[in-house]
C-alpha cells in the first residue's frame, strides 16, 4: 500500500489487473470484516448469558442441559456465580460472573478496534478501486476517439 | 518451453501452499498468545480445565503453562522452517522466471 503507482502510466491490460488485485483484496477484508462482527456478536451474546444467569432470581434455575441436539437431560443451576470460560487452543478457566464478563468485554473492544482498522483500509482500498476504474474508463474513451478520428481522416 | 512453465506452475503451487502453511501457523500463534496473557492474568488458586475430546479435564497450572509455552516455541520453529522454505521458493520461482524470459526472447 505503501508504494504509490501512477496510474496514467499504466496500460489497460495492466490496469485491469491491477484493478483485478484490489478487488481481491477488498473481497478479502470484506470477509475478515464479517468474521470479526459475528465474533463480535457472539461474545456480546456471552456476556448478556452471563448476566442473565447470575441474576438473583436465577438462584438455583431449572433448566434443559442440551446433550445432543435432540436429547435433552433437566438440571438445575448448582452455582450461579461460577463460568467456565473457553481461553483458546481448548483450555477453559473458572471465573465468575465479573471476571467473566470483563473478559468477554475485553475481547468485544478487541474486536471493536481491529474492525475500525480493517473498516478504514476497505474505505482505502475501495477509494483506490474506484480510481483505477475511471482511469480505465478514461482510457477506453480516449482509445475510442483516437480510433474515430483515425476513421474519419482515412475516409476523407 | 513447455517444460519451464509447467515448473514454473508447480514452484508457483508449491509456494502457494506454503504461505498458506504460514497463515495458518500465524493464526496458531496468536491464539496461543492470547492464551499465555490470559494465564498471566489468573489467580494462582483459579483452577484451568483443559477439553480433551468431549470432557472438560483439570490440569495444574504450571502444567498448562508448560504446555502453552512448549507449543509457542514449537510454533515458532515451525514459522522459522516455513520462512525460509518460502524464501528458498521465492528465488526458485524468480530463477524459473529468469529462464522463461530468456527463452521467449
Amino acid at each position: 500500500m505503501s508504494q504509490k503507482i501512477d496510474l496514467t502510466q499504466l496500460n489497460p491490460e495492466q490496469l485491469n489487473a491491477v484493478k483485478q488485485q484490489f478487488d481481491q483484496e477488498l473481497n478479502h477484508f470484506t470477509q475478515s470484516l464479517q468474521a470479526l462482527i459475528v465474533a463480535k456478536n457472539k461474545f456480546a451474546e456471552c456476556v448478556s448469558d452471563i448476566k442473565t444467569v447470575s441474576d438473583d432470581a436465577n438462584r438455583n434455575q431449572s433448566l434443559l442441559i442440551p446433550a445432543s441436539s435432540s436429547l435433552y437431560i433437566s438440571g438445575h443451576i448448582k452455582d450461579n456465580t461460577k463460568f467456565m470460560v473457553d481461553i483458546g487452543t481448548g483450555y477453559y478457566v473458572e471465573k465468575d460472573s465479573k471476571d467473566a464478563i470483563a473478559f468477554y468485554e475485553k475481547k468485544i473492544e478487541k474486536l471493536n478496534n481491529e474492525s475500525t482498522q480493517i473498516q478504514n483500509i476497505i474505505k482505502d482500498k475501495s477509494q483506490s478501486s474506484l480510481a483505477i476504474e475511471s482511469q480505465i474508463r478514461q482510457l477506453a474513451v480516449q482509445q475510442h476517439e483516437a480510433a474515430k478520428k483515425e476513421a474519419t481522416t482515412t475516409s476523407k | 518451453m513447455s517444460d519451464l512453465g509447467a515448473q514454473y506452475q508447480k514452484v508457483q503451487g508449491d509456494l502457494e501452499d506454503l504461505i498458506m502453511n504460514r497463515q495458518k501457523l500465524e493464526t496458531q500463534l496468536q491464539e496461543n498468545k492470547i492464551v499465555t496473557e490470559e494465564f498471566e492474568t489468573l489467580q494462582d488458586d483459579t483452577p484451568i480445565y483443559k477439553l480433551t475430546g468431549n470432557v472438560l479435564l483439570p490440569v495444574e497450572q504450571d502444567e498448562a503453562r508448560g504446555n502453552v509455552n512448549k507449543r509457542l516455541e514449537f510454533i515458532n520453529n515451525e514459522i522459522d522452517r516455513c520462512e525460509k522454505n518460502i524464501k528458498d521458493k521465492q528465488g526458485e520461482l524468480d530463477k524459473l522466471r529468469g529462464a522463461l524470459m530468456n527463452q521467449t526472447k
